[in-house]
């Protein structure tokens, strides 16, 4: 009996030995896989393996000291994602928001474009790197589609403005969304200091003055009156003119002369005959102001009338 | 002597009537890509938009005081509000195509149209007009 | 020969930079090079619907050239296009790992403008039985009928590392905008008679830009100095006018009392001439980590001075000091905040007008003679604060809530409204922002911001007039007449259709159900007014919804087509002032 139960007592010690060993073997097993090769990941994503060396990311970090970056480096550990198949048991920057995704490329991409990523607009609304991005294509093909289009993804409405009576050569391909917007946050190239209007001038620098006779809006903020995208009327304006004029002055008294209507020579100089109407001026006073006043954005010389102190930006 | 005598010109202070100036703009968009085969691929893209902006009729109001000896003024403003109206419909179309005689050699073929439509011209006259482009060419890839 | 510099400038970086690209290594290089031409026609109006194009019905020779490598860390790009000879784009790029970067770029373009036709200035009085002495006439002063500018850019930034150890950068840039060509001047010689003329004035304009900076690191921290200068100049010839004698339109008489009114008399002058200005900026800033917090702060100086004017024993000078602090603190596993401050002050020279003596002497005997000569304080001399805190936190993983507070002051120096005072303007901001995020499938973005503002901008030269009888009948000392500029300044008050209060929200939802489409409704719409004006109802409002779908029935289709809407609505008073004169 007691050889019968010998064999027992033998095969329970080296079953629990067995078990330890694979445990342990389990515990060092698991300990390799978080130092998945990308040779784990190709096995399935053979794809984006082949491809890889052919992208930025591939070229740059091959051969580069730091070629022991893999696919870990952005994608986090996968052995969840191996053993049980499931997407999101692996980091997908493309789909995760600012609390993760946009750190993953923030590690490495440390140049000063980034700065001011922390405090941006698009980070502010969510916005993720692979929004824009594209990683595992060639290298030359790193953004979703070329600017403007790819602004146009999300701000579609901007291409409506684009193509308006009155617009920046977004469309014609003259002026990029780049030039006036940093989308990593900060300011742009050439804009110099933190004035709202010095974004404006860094293009229209004949507008910033300071001017002697100045208009005040201008002073205040370009927006006022322009609408930077895509506007109804011309120059950006936001109303047609007279209507945005009147919104902050009010008519001019001539306004309200009545004209003859017909032929009429000018007394003093016959060669100016011209034909009038009834309205005629409503339709001079009440057409386009800048007719005038064409120095609208300030001036260094005096108007000539007394009254407005020589401020009436005609000259 | 050089001033503006009280009795032959006269100032009785503003009249004012509260006007909507409104805008409208559609922009309709649309843009296609084919590649019936490897080697050949056509684009086509259509931009519309309509653009008005005018100013409401307005009346302005005032007490027959304010208007004391200015009667042969005229505060009326029936036709005033057209002079600024804005109405534009501009449509552009362009066409492509692409056909790769060999990896590296492609010809490619596009147009260009747009036309704008001015119903309101003001300072500059009638705007409308149109504007026709035709290109063609050969890449090559290498 | 500047030009020609900056071209060999411009060819030898070009050059440099494709010596540094040709390093040898595996990596990729393509090319593309694309020969053509193409065949313009315009019909009919062609400043409108070619506003940028070049206005030729002809056959133009057009290439395009494109080239991408990358060897490691070094990469060149460069993207040239020729479309015609007034519409040219080329843009290089080159990086050698963190060595050397730099990008230049030139782009031109052709900036065409209608001919204003001064239709509606003709008009002569009538007094109801006759016509009367005022009247508007035009005229072209010469027979040019196209105006049209080529506008061309070059720009080029390059930036060095000069020591890894404190990685130690030099940055350089430099721009130059030039636009040439013509543009109508108009020119109203007020108020003899009201006689617009027209002229084509050449255009020559250029504004340089440059840029210099250093930056490094110092204990821990990101530091950079950056120098910035910008001068704007015209070299195209100035554009003169001619003033009337003063007299009655008519009969040629009363010419004291019209010179009452203006400030020239038969004089020719300059019109519309452009400034000369030169801009200096100083800026300092420090970047980096405070414990767990990114932070990003600068100090600004910027000194522009408007180089044409030389009055006696001044400058025009507008000097800015300004400075921001920007926070984003994670106060949670799942939430951070983000903080800015700004401050920003301008002072402007608030030069002495001396009004051109043309009037002086011609007073009349023992009556006191006002002056017009006054000093001119600047709309501009301000002081602007703006600072706001957003909690922004994620409720969930699909979820993220951004909390919005945030103050914008503006304090008027010197405020030139005929009141003289002070003016500061305080606006009150909250934001909601929120979004839903199921990974690539499905996205929604709701926000809401309110603004609230006390004494918003007011023009200085308002909209209404006082009723004017009874101060009119207030002579000035010793004399029984009322003056024209009595009447001037009695015009203005100070009121405003800049709104109170302002509501914003924006909504946006994307959903791709699957590869094939992806669709996208938007709507954003805001509404303000001003809540002060009890007598007027001053508001603005805007509705834009959009929509936009992309399809991709298969391999071989793509279709992307959207709409979008836009409608503004502005009321406010129009106003006219019941005057003769």
């Amino acid at each position: 009996m007691k050889s019968v139960h010998k064999p027992k007592a033998w095969r329970s010690v080296h079953y629990s030995v067995f078990a330890i060993v694979l445990g342990v073997m389990l515990i060092l097993t698991s300990g390799v896989r978080a130092e998945l090769t990308n040779d784990d990941c190709t096995a399935c994503h053979d794809d984006v393996g082949e491809s890889f060396t052919m992208t930025s990311h591939g070229i740059y970090l091959t051969g580069s000291p730091k070629e022991e970056y893999s696919c870990v480096s952005c994608h986090g550990p996968g052995e969840a994602h191996i053993e049980e198949g499931d997407p999101g048991k692996i980091i997908n920057p493309a789909k995760a928001g600012q609390f993760a995704g946009q750190e993953t490329c923030m590690t490495c991409h440390t140049g000063h474009q980034f700065d001011d990523w922390a405090f941006s607009a698009h980070r502010g609304a969510d916005v993720s790197c692979a929004s824009c991005h594209k990683v595992h294509v060639p290298a030359e093909q790193g953004s979703i589609a070329a600017v403007p289009d790819l602004c146009y993804t999300c701000h579609s409405e901007v291409r409506a403005a684009a193509h308006m009576p009155s617009h920046h050569p977004i469309a014609e391909g003259k002026v990029s969304c780049l030039d006036c917007h940093n989308v990593h946050g900060g300011t742009v190239e050439f804009a110099m200091d933190g004035t709202g209007r010095e974004l404006c001038f860094s293009c229209h620098a004949d507008k910033e003055g300071p001017f002697v006779y100045e208009h005040a809006p201008v002073e205040e903020d370009c927006m006022i009156c322009h609408t930077p995208h895509g506007a109804v009327a011309d120059n950006l304006l936001k109303q047609n003119e007279p209507a945005l004029c009147l919104n902050c002055h009010s008519m001019h008294f001539h306004a309200g002369v009545e004209s003859l209507e017909g032929e009429f020579t000018a007394p003093q100089a016959p060669d100016r005959t011209e034909v009038a109407t009834h309205d005629g001026f409503k339709k001079a006073m009440l057409t386009k102001c800048t007719q005038c006043h064409s120095v609208i954005h300030g001036s260094d010389n005096p108007s000539q009338t007394i009254s407005t102190g020589g401020n009436a930006l005609t000259r | 002597m050089f001033a503006d005598s009280v009795g032959a010109a006269q100032h009785y202070g503003s009249a004012y009537s509260m006007v909507d100036y409104t805008s409208k703009n559609h922009g309709i968009f649309a843009s296609v890509s084919y590649i019936p085969a490897t080697n050949m691929t056509f684009t086509g893209t259509v931009n519309y938009n309509k653009t008005t902006g005018e100013l409401d009729d307005f009346t302005v109001n005032y007490e027959d005081k304010l208007r004391g000896g200015l009667t042969h003024f005229d505060y009326t403003f029936e036709e005033t509000p057209s002079y600024s109206d804005i109405d534009y419909a501009l449509m552009n179309f362009a066409l492509g195509m692409e056909y790769k005689f060999t990896p590296t050699v492609t010809f490619t073929a596009d147009m260009d149209y747009a036309d704008l439509k001015d119903k309101a011209g003001t300072v500059y006259g009638d705007e409308s007009g149109s504007y026709f482009m035709i290109r063609s060419g050969i890449r090559f890839d290498f | 020969m500047k030009r020609l510099i900056s071209v060999f400038g411009f060819s030898l970086l070009l050059i440099f930079a494709a010596m540094i690209s040709a390093e040898t290594g595996e990596g990729t290089q393509k090319y593309s090079l694309w020969l053509g031409g193409h065949y313009t026609d315009f019909k009919d109006y062609t400043p409108k619907v070619g506003e940028y194009k070049l206005y030729s019905d002809n056959a133009f020779p057009e290439f395009k050239l494109n080239t991408f490598s990358q060897n490691g860390s070094s990469i060149f790009r460069l993207d040239a296009h020729y479309f015609d000879y007034e519409n040219v784009n080329g843009v290089l790029k080159t990086k050698t790992g963190d060595l050397f970067k730099a990008q230049f770029q030139y782009r031109s373009m052709t900036n065409n403008k209608g001919m204003d036709l001064l239709e509606n200035m003709a008009a002569r009085e009538w007094l109801g039985t006759g016509p009367g002495g005022k009247y508007v006439t035009h005229e072209f002063l010469d027979d040019v009928t196209k105006f049209s500018t080529h506008r061309e850019e070059m720009s080029g930034k390059a930036e060095l590392l000069v020591s890894r150890k404190n990685d130690v950068r030099v940055i350089a840039a430099h721009r130059m905008i030039r636009e040439t060509g013509n543009a109508q001047e108009i020119g109203n010689t007020h108020c003899f008679n009201c006689h617009l003329g027209s002229q084509s004035v050449d255009v020559e304009k250029t504004t340089n830009s440059f840029k210099v900076g250093l930056e490094g690191k110092a204990l821990e921290q990101k530091l950079a100095y950056t120098f910035g200068y910008r001068k704007f100049e015209s070299k195209g010839p100035d554009a003169y006018f001619y003033y009337d004698e003063a007299k009655h339109p008519v009969n040629g008489g009363s010419g004291a009392e019209f010179s009452s009114r203006q400030i020239f008399d038969n004089e020719t002058l300059i019109i519309n001439q452009y400034p000369e200005t030169e801009k200096m900026s100083h800026k300092v800033t420090s970047k980096g980590m405070l414990g767990t917090a990114n932070y990003a702060a600068a100090l600004t100086y910027s000194r522009v001075e408007n180089k044409k004017i030389n009055f006696t024993g001044d400058e025009l000078v507008s000097e800015a000091f300004g400075g921001q602090l920007n926070l984003n603190a994670p106060i949670s596993p799942k939430s951070r905040l983000v903080a800015k401050l700004g401050v920003n002050k301008i002072d402007n020279t608030d030069p002495f007008i001396d009004v051109p003596g043309y009037r002086e002497g011609r007073w009349p005997v023992g009556v006191e003679a006002p002056s017009f000569d006054f000093t001119r304080y600047s709309a501009l001399n301000r002081t602007n604060l703006d600072g706001s805190a957003e909690v922004i936190t994620k409720l969930n993983p699909k979820m993220t809530l951004g909390v919005l507070g945030g103050l914008e002051s503006v304090s008027r120096a010197d405020y030139p409204e005929y009141d003289g005072d002070n003016n500061t303007s305080t606006t009150l901001i909250g934001q909601l922002n929120f979004k839903y995020r199921d990974g690539l499938k499905h996205t929604t973005r709701i926000k809401y911001r309110l603004e609230k503002t006390s004494d918003p901008f007011t023009s200085g030269r308002g909209l209404f007039e006082a009723i004017g009888n009874d101060i009119l009948t207030a002579p000035y000392p010793n004399s029984t007449f009322i003056f024209y500029f009595q009447r001037e300044d009695l015009r203005y008050q100070a009121i405003t259709t800049e709104p109170t209060i302002k509501h914003e929200f924006e909504f946006s939802t994307s959903y791709r159900p699957n590869e094939k489409v992806n669709l996208m409704v938007g709507l954003k719409a805001t509404m303000d007014k001003n809540s002060d004006l009890d007598s007027l109802d001053v508001k603005h409002s805007m509705f834009q919804p959009n929509l936009n779908l992309t399809l991709t029935p298969d391999p071989a289709w793509v279709l992307v087509t959207g709409y979008t809407y836009n409608q503004s609505t502005s009321r406010g008073p129009i106003t006219v002032p019941l005057f003769d004169g």
